[in-house]
C-alpha cells in the first residue's frame, strides 16, 4: 500500500506552493511533486494593450522584482521601437537592477534562509524565522536588514516607488539622476560592502555544518545558463545568452535574445501551472538546466570587480562536482550582493551618469521585440508582438523560476529520498525539503512571503484514505 | 538640515476599500503638517527593515484601518514599552507592537508610539473609501495633527525652532 505525503504550504519562500512525496510500503521515497497551484494569466491580461503600457503592466506580476520585469519588459519595447537608448539612460537602468538584485539576494538569504543555516535545520521552528535570527547573531540580522533596505531605498529614491517605480519607460528612464542623490548613495557603498563582506564571511564559517545537505541539495549535474557580457563577465542587463554544461564546457556561447525560441522550449505538467522551459536541441527532460545565481557564477568567466572576483575565486576552489550543488546558490547570492554594491560605485563614479539625456524616442518599427534581463532569480524573458495599432497581439513571458522548475522537483525528490522517512515524520527532515526549495529562491506568485511560524499541516495519508501520520506547527 | 524625529506611517493597500484609509490619512497630513522634524511613509505592510526607521526616530504615529468597531471610529492607542516578544505568532508582516519589540531588542532602543486606527466596513477591491470612513479622514488627520504639533513644541524646546500653529 503506497502513502503519500503532503506539505503545504512551502513556508518561506515567494508565493504559495505545496509538495507531494509518494512513499511505497516500506515508507521510502518513490518519487515528489512541486504543485505550484495559482494561474495568473499575465500573458492573457496584455493581448489588446498598447504596447508602451507593457513595462508598468508586466511589473505587477511581481512585489519582489518588479524591477527585472520593467527593464525586461522595457528592453522588448525598445526593440520594437528599433531605438538605441541613451548610455546614461542604460547604465542608470543597470543601477536600479542592481539594486534590486541587492534587496532580492537580501530578503532571501537574511529573512527567508539564513535561520535554517545560522540556527540550524533542525532547530525550533517557532525561533527558526528572521526574530529568531535576530537575536541569536543581532550583527548579522541588522547587516540584513540594512543590505536590503540600501536596495530598497536606492530603488526608491532613484524610481521614485520601493514597489512598481514607472521610471523605466520605453526608450530610457523618465528622469535623469542628481548629483546630490548620486552623492548619498556612494556616501553608503562602504558601509554596504562592509555588511555583504561580513555576510559572506558568517556563511563561509557555517559552511561545513552543511555537508549533509550540499551533497544531497539538487547536486546532480544539469546544464546552467545566463546572460554575460562582452568580455564573459558576469551580465544582468545585456549581453547574450550563454549554456554550459555541468562540467563548465560551453553548450551555446552567445544566442542572440530573438533567437530564444530556437534553443529553449517549454512544456506542461499535470500537476502544476508551472511551465518546466528545457534546452530545445536536447528535448525534455535531458535539456533540464538551472539560472540564477549559482548558474550566472558558473557561466560567467569573472565577476568583473575586485572584491566579488576574489570570493569568486575562493568559491572555484571548492571542486567541480560539488560546486554544482543547489545549496551553493546561497553562497552564490552573497558573491553577488558584493558584486551588485561595487558594480553600482562603479556606475554612479562614471561622470556620464549625471547627463541630462536620458530618454529616445520613436514610433514602432518593428512588429515583435524580445527583452532580457537577468532578475535575482535569473533569466527574465518578455517577448511581445503587436499589430499595426501598436496593440499587443501576443506576449511571451519565461520567468527564472520557470527556468529552474524542472532542476528544482528534481532537487525536491533527491532532498526526500536523503531525509524522510515515511515511518518517522520528523520537522527537520520536513525543513529539509522545504530548505531545497528556498535555495532556488523560487518567486511563485510573488505576492506573499512567511516569515517563520506559517501554519504548516503535513498529513501522512494511506492509499486508502486513512491518517497515518500528522505534523503541525 | 536636522534630521526628522518623528516617523508617521500610513499602513494599508489602497486597492483594498478601507484598508487605504492609512494612507489617505499620510496624503492629508504631508499637505497640512510640513517640518523637518517629521518624516511621512506609507506602507502596505510592516516589515522587519521598518525596525531600522524606527530606531532613528524619538516618535513614531502608526495609522492604520481596523475592522472591528462602528465604521468611521478613530481610536488612539499609546504603547507602553515592550519589553517582550509579543505572544502570537507572525505571519508574512509584523504588527506595531512586534516591530517596536524588535527594535528594542536588535538597536537597543525604541521610540514612543501610538496607533491611531479608522474602523472600516469595506474592504473588497476597490480604490475608494466607504462613506464612514471617508468622514473620519478628516477627524483622524486633526487629532494627529494635533499630537504632531504638541511634539513639535517640545522639540523647539530644543531647537529654538519656531513651529508655526494652525488655528
Amino acid at each position: 500500500m503506497s502513502n503519500t505525503l503532503v506539505i503545504e504550504p512551502i513556508t518561506r519562500i515567494e508565493g504559495h506552493a505545496k509538495i507531494t512525496i509518494q512513499l511505497d510500503e516500506q515508507g521510502a521515497v518513490t518519487g515528489t511533486q512541486f504543485h505550484v497551484t495559482q494561474v495568473r494569466g499575465f500573458e492573457q491580461i496584455a493581448a489588446g494593450r498598447p504596447f508602451r503600457e507593457m513595462p508598468a503592466l508586466m511589473a505587477r506580476i511581481c512585489g519582489i522584482c518588479p524591477v527585472a520585469h520593467l527593464i525586461a519588459g522595457s528592453k522588448a519595447c525598445d526593440e520594437i521601437l528599433a531605438v538605441r537608448i541613451p548610455p546614461t539612460a542604460t547604465k542608470l537602468r543597470r543601477i536600479l537592477n542592481l539594486a534590486q538584485i541587492i534587496q532580492s539576494h537580501a530578503l532571501s538569504f537574511f529573512y527567508l534562509s539564513a535561520p535554517d543555516l545560522l540556527l540550524g535545520m533542525d532547530a525550533d521552528p517557532a525561533q527558526r524565522h528572521v526574530i529568531g535570527l535576530a537575536n541569536a547573531d543581532p550583527e548579522l540580522a541588522r547587516g540584513g536588514i540594512r543590505l536590503r533596505q540600501f536596495g530598497q531605498q536606492v530603488i526608491e529614491r532613484l524610481a521614485g516607488e520601493r514597489i512598481h517605480p514607472a521610471w523605466v519607460i520605453p526608450g530610457g528612464v523618465t528622469a535623469p539622476l542628481t548629483s546630490e542623490l548620486r552623492q548619498e548613495i556612494l556616501g553608503e557603498i562602504p558601509e554596504v560592502k562592509a555588511l555583504a563582506q561580513n555576510a559572506l564571511d558568517v556563511f563561509k564559517r557555517v559552511l561545513p555544518n552543511f555537508a549533509m545537505e550540499i551533497e544531497s541539495f539538487a547536486n546532480f549535474p544539469t546544464m546552467f545558463m545566463g546572460l554575460v557580457g562582452s568580455d564573459g563577465a558576469l551580465e544582468y542587463y545585456d549581453g547574450l545568452l550563454r549554456l554550459v554544461d555541468a562540467d563548465g564546457n560551453v553548450v551555446q556561447s552567445a544566442i542572440a535574445p530573438e533567437a530564444y525560441e530556437d534553443y529553449i522550449a517549454e512544456t506542461l505538467e499535470p500537476h502544476t501551472y508551472l511551465k518546466s522551459p528545457y534546452y530545445r536541441p536536447l528535448g525534455y527532460p535531458e535539456g533540464i538546466y538551472r539560472v540564477g545565481p549559482l548558474a550566472r557564477l558558473h557561466i560567467a568567466e569573472r565577476c568583473g570587480t575586485p572584491l566579488a572576483d576574489a570570493e569568486l575565486n575562493v568559491f572555484r576552489d571548492i571542486p567541480a562536482d560539488q560546486r554544482r550543488s543547489g545549496f551553493y546558490y546561497h553562497y552564490a547570492r552573497l558573491i553577488e550582493v558584493l558584486h551588485g554594491i561595487e558594480k553600482m560605485e562603479i556606475l554612479l563614479d562614471d561622470p556620464d551618469i549625471l547627463n541630462k539625456r536620458v530618454q529616445a524616442s520613436a514610433s514602432p518599427n518593428n512588429q515583435e521585440g524580445v527583452g532580457i534581463a537577468e532578475a535575482p532569480r535569473g533569466t527574465l524573458i518578455h517577448h511581445y508582438q503587436i499589430d499595426e495599432h501598436g496593440l499587443i497581439t501576443a506576449a511571451n513571458l519565461i520567468i527564472a523560476t520557470g527556468h529552474n522548475n524542472p532542476a528544482l522537483e528534481k532537487g525536491i525528490t533527491q532532498v526526500a529520498q536523503r531525509f524522510v522517512d515515511g515511518n518517522q515524520l520528523t520537522e527537520g527532515a520536513l525543513n529539509r525539503v522545504e530548505a531545497v526549495v528556498r535555495a532556488f529562491d523560487p518567486c511563485l506568485s510573488c505576492s506573499t512571503h512567511a516569515i517563520g511560524q506559517m501554519p504548516l499541516d503535513i498529513r501522512l495519508v494511506a492509499g486508502d484514505g486513512q491518517l497515518v501520520d500528522r505534523v503541525m506547527r | 538640515m536636522p534630521s526628522p524625529k518623528i516617523l508617521v506611517i500610513g499602513i494599508g493597500n489602497p486597492l483594498r476599500g478601507d484598508d487605504g484609509v492609512g494612507q489617505g490619512v499620510i496624503k492629508a497630513l504631508r499637505a497640512d503638517v510640513q517640518s523637518c522634524f517629521v518624516k511621512y511613509r506609507d506602507v502596505f505592510q510592516l516589515l522587519p527593515e521598518h525596525a531600522a526607521d524606527l530606531a532613528e526616530v524619538s516618535h513614531v504615529i502608526f495609522v492604520d484601518a481596523c475592522v472591528e468597531g462602528r465604521p468611521g471610529t478613530v481610536t488612539r492607542h499609546k504603547f507602553q514599552s515592550v519589553l517582550q516578544a509579543p505572544t502570537r505568532a507572525i505571519g508574512h508582516h509584523l504588527s506595531p507592537d512586534w516591530l517596536l519589540w524588535a527594535c528594542q531588542s536588535w538597536y537597543g532602543r525604541s521610540p514612543e508610539a501610538v496607533l491611531y486606527t479608522v474602523s472600516g466596513c469595506d474592504f473588497d477591491h476597490q480604490e475608494s473609501l466607504s462613506p464612514p470612513v471617508i468622514s473620519a479622514v478628516p477627524v483622524a488627520t486633526h487629532l494627529i495633527k494635533q499630537e504632531l504639533q504638541s511634539l513639535l513644541s517640545q522639540q523647539s524646546q530644543y531647537t529654538g525652532l519656531n513651529v508655526h500653529r494652525d488655528a
